[in-house]
């Protein structure tokens, strides 16, 4: 996850095969815009 | 697993104990610094010196309180890499805790220069100077009350009310003038009651500043209208009777 935050313009959060989220790789790791990106990328599940 | 809530603990469950324990030291130090401006005033009313160097000596505890924040801050940004709302928690703390402690130094200023004014004949000290601190205590009651909770709502509404505070301490500066042009010995004191009042006026911007923090921690955005200023002081003139 931190690698992809380091190197990627873009990222998409995938889970069980569904597409949660795309956008800017700094707009997803600051301020998600789904519930479940968010639980994800501040280790609250996953 | 729980992915509704954001309130939903964290899989590291000592993550979710640090983070408690930031904003229980943030509510300590704001505890601290009204307790501190409370007792500055009631130095000041009653003239008493022991009572205002208590306030100075205890200023202490909120440095080593933010000192405390900051270390914690540093090791949750080391270990935990957070991200999203957990980020702007952790910054929002590191910046309040900066607000708090000048809130704490301009609370134990007021106190040491009650120490001076204490040397002077009393100025007839209207209520005004007690009222404009109530003010300033109840903007950081509610900015702390509204950090408690997580409102920016309310935390909104406490920042609007600076404009209050900067009305009435532009009243207390033209009244303290008026005093100084009277008599001539009353300089000294009022000078002491003027810095006093500016400080307690500051003591509301950094109250309005926890508030934006507090704003952008919910939202992640910064808030978008810009404030109304009712301190005029700074391009007054009084016109001189003689």
């Amino acid at each position: 996850m931190q690698q992809a935050a380091r190197c990627s313009d873009f990222t998409a959060f995938m889970y069980l095969g569904e597409l949660v989220e795309f956008g800017d790789t700094e707009m997803l790791f600051t301020k998600p815009t789904k519930k479940q990106t968010e639980d994800y990328i501040t280790g609250r599940f996953g | 697993m729980n992915t509704e809530n954001r309130t939903a603990e964290h899989i590291v469950k000592s993550y979710d104990d640090e983070l408690k324990r930031l904003t229980g030291e943030i509510q300590r130090m704001g505890e601290i610094a009204l307790a501190q401006l409370a007792a500055a005033i009631n130095a000041v009313m009653e003239r008493d010196s022991d009572a205002a160097m208590t306030v100075v000596q205890n200023d202490r505890s909120i440095d080593s309180l933010e000192q405390e924040v900051s270390h914690d801050v540093v090791r949750l940004l080391a270990l935990r890499q957070p991200m999203a709302h957990d980020l702007r928690e952790i910054l929002a703390a590191l910046r309040i805790a900066a607000d708090i402690e000048r809130i704490g130094d301009y609370a134990a200023n007021v106190a040491k220069r009650s120490l001076v004014l204490n040397q002077s004949a009393p100025v007839q000290l209207t209520s005004a100077l007690p009222r404009l601190a109530r003010l300033a205590e109840t903007l950081v009651r509610e900015v702390l009350a509204a950090y408690q909770e997580n409102d920016a709502g309310r935390a909104l509404a406490a920042w609007a009310r600076d404009e209050e505070l900067d009305e009435q301490y532009t009243g207390l500066f033209r009244e303290l003038l008026t005093y100084m042009m009277e008599d001539p010995r009353n300089i000294t004191p009022c000078t002491h009651l003027l810095f006093m009042a500016k400080n307690i006026e500051r003591i509301g911007d950094h109250a309005t500043n926890i508030a934006e923090n507090i704003y952008f921690l919910v939202h992640g955005t910064q808030i978008a209208q810009a404030r109304r200023k009712g301190d005029s002081t700074s391009a007054m003139m009084i016109d001189d009777p003689r």
